[in-house]
């Protein structure tokens, strides 16, 4: 048989193609997702201060801010999964200027005295325990799917999966969290997000070639 | 350029839509295509020519199981060039000799383009179904499993040399029926 002989085989092909990765990563976190959110739910759960926190304006801004983290995975995911894509640094850019922004914010407002508390927080080390252990399901979800993707730079796109994984296991665990300050989102998520990342790039190197 | 991008684009998206003859086309044209490509990269890399065909069929199986990684919104050209050049990267990386069959990294290149829903029942698999019963188990742990020879020769009680042997002998029954390109690189 010749190349000839082979276009035809792959031309009469009856299996169908598969659906896009969008559907793929949509797909893998409808599974994934509720794993983590019923872990959360069992055990930490939501803050019993919900409603005054949301009032009081840094809660609310904790979760705006990670929201955007998980903007950028999502737009980073689904470009690091497929050939010939751009990066879309734009996502990425919006969550590092946003998380800027609110720092120099935190110390105008709740002024520079006392930064080291707020930096510390009360919760770091359970931070750091918990953000990627809410992201393993959703993190081992992605990497999943993305195996039917095609992922050119394996490490980038596992480190875009973590990404996306780490904000979103940030997300719900911020909805615990008391400590609320940009300058403990910053340090503490931060680290527990690219925690996850470089999980999913040494994953993403070994399970993602194709 | 932009001809070619906007043949390709219309072919593949009639393909999409279930025109057979339209994705014939375009697999044909791709293959033309990537064959002056893949022998202009081969010659950069020191390398013969002679193993551009085996790119070519390795990179059309590659397009084939991972269309649906096009995104009928981006351009084709570069989503093709990036697929084709994982492609030529990865033969460039594995293929160490001509003379020499390394059963691993063979096993290392095959299994993507057998592994999957997607080939599952695709003529590929056939044509190992048809090969005699010990060879197309050896083949399927070896290709489609990703198992290494030593572990096949032991679930089979043979020793590696055997199996190394059979597997050969495979591929040529595979080669003569299905690539023309796999003697000229393995042979």
């Amino acid at each position: 048989m010749h190349t000839d002989d082979l276009i035809n085989a792959l031309a009469r092909d009856p299996v169908p193609a598969l659906p896009p990765v969008r559907h793929l990563i949509v797909r893998a976190l409808a599974i994934s997702l509720p794993v983590s959110v019923v872990l959360f739910a069992a055990t930490i759960g939501i803050r019993k201060d919900l409603l005054p926190a949301l009032a009081e304006g840094w809660f609310g801004i904790k979760l705006l801010l990670v929201g955007l983290i998980v903007v950028a995975g999502w737009q980073l995911t689904g470009s690091r999964a497929q050939p010939g894509r751009n990066l879309p640094l734009l996502g990425a850019l919006a969550a590092g200027l946003a998380m800027l922004t609110a720092v120099a914010l935190d110390l105008r407002i709740e002024g520079v005295a006392g930064w080291t508390e707020r930096l510390i927080g009360d919760n770091a080390a359970k931070c750091m325990m918990l953000i990627p252990l809410l992201s393993a399901a959703p993190l081992a979800g992605l990497l999943y799917a993305l195996r039917d993707a095609a992922a050119v730079r394996p490490g980038q796109a596992g480190a875009a999966a973590g990404l996306l994984a780490g904000a979103l296991g940030a997300l719900l665990y911020g909805l615990h969290c008391t400590d609320d300050s940009p300058l403990f989102l910053g340090v503490w998520y931060l680290a527990s997000i690219g925690l996850v990342m470089l999980l999913g790039a040494l994953a993403g190197r070994h399970l993602l070639r194709w | 350029m932009h001809d070619r991008e906007a043949d390709w684009k219309r072919l593949l998206l009639a393909a999409r839509s279930g025109d057979e003859a339209a994705y014939r086309r375009f697999l044909g044209d791709v293959a033309q295509y990537l064959r002056g490509w893949a022998q202009r990269g081969l010659t950069r890399a020191g390398r013969s020519p002679a193993e551009a065909e085996d790119i070519v069929q390795e990179t059309l199986i590659a397009i084939h199981t991972k269309r649906h990684t096009w995104d009928d919104g981006q351009p084709v050209g570069p989503w093709l060039h990036g697929v084709a050049r994982h492609k030529l990267i990865d033969a460039l990386r594995k293929r160490t000799g001509h003379d020499h069959l390394s059963v691993d990294e063979l096993a290392e290149v095959l299994p993507m383009a057998t592994s999957g829903s997607d080939l599952a029942s695709s003529d590929i698999l056939k044509m190992v179904a048809s090969l005699p019963e010990r060879q197309a188990s050896i083949v399927n742990a070896i290709f489609v499993d990703g198992q290494r020879a030593s572990d096949v020769a032991a679930k089979l009680n043979m020793s590696e040399g055997a199996v190394r042997v059979a597997l050969h002998r495979a591929l040529k029954t595979l080669a003569a029926s299905f690539g023309t390109g796999a003697d000229d690189a393995h042979g």
